[in-house]
């Protein structure tokens, strides 16, 4: 599913913001990548995502060489993810149906479908009544769970999570990294990045430690842990 | 709006130049017909030679009409130029001017090359005494011609690469302004061509419209100038001047559609790479 070989990225000759990372993760695994501010994680997830460009080493992700996609072999590699951002990335002029809806109408889904399917996902996570508002009127965690909505609209095969739980409330965390779950068990492989080590260590998912842009624990996988 | 007026501004320069040109040969043709050349022949030819030497100008494929005017004739104008001052010229024998032919070309014939090589053949014939015409008024028309030609292709470069600037800079301050919906529609994975041709179809509205309105611009000015220019000059014209044909009113559309496409794709490759 996922496979990193030598990853190296340099921002700046002097601090690598990666250094030779190599990284095993199976499809269904639900791994958190976990180290404090700076290790290398959000940058290991926008090399995942297609964000930027390793430096050095090979990146194959759901079967993509992510170093040498085109800018339209890249849009159909996101296509097939699903991504949840700290800083929720809403369009504050459309309502959280629309926003949800944008994401599967720009994969080529029909407007009705998009929202037919975004109107189920928000009844699902329990904002049907506020599926009409826009961001800007929405709590901090009913917008968390809006781009989950989104993120899960195309029912992707990897959904990858920087802080999702950042500046959330424990309750909303635990409500986002519920939904997260949920897709996990539906099938998808899930990649979290966190500095929070609590949330990483809940529910005795794998945790690869990262620190200074190396790899130092790799964590156990699951289905090896079990053997 | 701001962007296709300034477009439309732009666009309308090269109009004009391209409704100058097109209309330059009928200009030509009419002040060219005020040009003739005047071959003055020896007082001492005898209505047979007049007759012969009619003939031979009158074959000429350049000529459109020969007149002979008699020194009678000569005479009787020149009284008539002269007007209440006539008087002055009673006593002055007929022989006193010479005789010539009023020679007018054909309008494909009216360029200072055709008149020059007319001239000069007129010299060599037996009987004619001195060839004049307005050689100065003919490498005037010549070089405005020339002149008109040249600031279409200069001009035109620079207005182009100014119109270019415009919409680009107006496609650029639209994705500024989209900025974060195109973030979202990236991370989402839509595909390139969703993103840019909006924008690219925004462009080539603007130079279209800006196309359209330096058209509406031009028939407005023309129709105005045709028929304050005979006033204003005095000349009339050998044939009416015509607004620009369809194919060129085409082309005007074609280039701000095209100016508008080609800002817009630098526009995109600047904001949003390639």
């Amino acid at each position: 599913m996922i496979r990193l070989a030598g990853v190296s990225k340099l921002y700046s000759p002097e601090s690598p913001a990666l250094a030779d990372v190599n990284l095993d993760i199976d499809r269904g695994e639900f791994v958190f990548l976990n180290g404090p501010t700076g290790a290398g994680k959000t940058t290991l997830l926008k090399i995942l995502f297609g964000g930027v460009r390793a430096s050095a080493g090979d990146v194959l992700v759901l079967g993509r060489d992510l170093r040498r996609l085109s800018s339209r072999a890249l849009a159909a590699h996101r296509r097939a993810l699903g991504l949840v951002c700290q800083e929720f990335k809403l369009l504050p002029s459309m309502t959280a149906l629309d926003n949800v809806a944008l994401a599967a109408e720009v994969t080529g889904v029909s407007a009705r479908e998009s929202r037919r399917r975004a109107a189920a996902l928000l009844e699902d996570l329990g904002l049907g009544a506020k599926r009409h508002a826009k961001p800007p009127m929405l709590s901090a965690g009913e917008r968390q769970k809006v781009a989950v909505a989104r993120a899960l609209v195309n029912d992707p095969s990897l959904i990858l999570g920087d802080e999702p739980t950042e500046n959330l409330d424990a309750a909303t965390a635990d409500a986002t990294m519920s939904l997260i779950e949920r897709a996990h068990e539906r099938g998808a492989t899930v990649v979290i990045a966190t500095h929070d080590a609590a949330l990483a260590g809940r529910s005795g998912q794998r945790v690869v430690l990262l620190e200074h842009g190396r790899v130092v624990e790799p964590g156990a996988r699951l289905r090896e842990a079990a053997l | 709006m701001l962007t296709a007026g300034t477009v439309a501004l732009t666009l309308f320069l090269l109009g004009g130049f391209l409704l100058l040109q097109e209309n330059l040969h009928g200009l030509v043709q009419g002040w060219g017909s005020a040009i003739q050349i005047f071959a003055y022949v020896d007082g001492g030819l005898s209505a047979a030679d007049v007759s012969s030497l009619s003939t031979r100008i009158g074959a000429y494929p350049e000529v459109e009409s020969a007149r002979f005017v008699s020194q009678t004739e000569a005479l009787a104008s020149f009284k008539k130029s002269v007007g209440a001052q006539s008087g002055i010229l009673e006593g002055v024998p007929a022989e006193a001017l010479p005789a010539s032919f009023d020679i007018a070309l054909k309008p494909p014939s009216r360029d200072p090359a055709s008149i020059a090589a007319v001239a000069q053949r007129l010299r060599a014939e037996k009987g004619v005494t001195q060839v004049d015409y307005a050689a100065e008024w003919a490498e005037k028309l010549d070089l405005l011609a020339l002149s008109l030609a040249a600031a279409k292709w200069i001009l035109g470069g620079f207005i182009a690469v100014a119109a270019l600037f415009i919409v680009s800079n107006s496609v650029k301050l639209a994705i500024i302004a989209r900025r974060d919906e195109i973030e979202v529609m990236e991370l989402a994975g839509a595909p390139p061509a969703l993103i840019r041709v909006p924008f690219l179809i925004e462009g080539m509205s603007q130079g279209l419209a800006g196309a359209a309105l330096s058209l509406a611009l031009l028939a407005a000015v023309f129709s105005l100038a045709v028929s304050a220019l005979p006033r204003a000059t005095g000349i009339a014209y050998a044939q009416p001047p015509h607004f620009l044909t369809i194919e060129s009113c085409a082309v005007l559309l074609i280039v701000g559609t095209a100016i508008g496409a080609a800002a817009s794709l630098f526009a995109l490759g600047r904001q949003l790479g390639r």
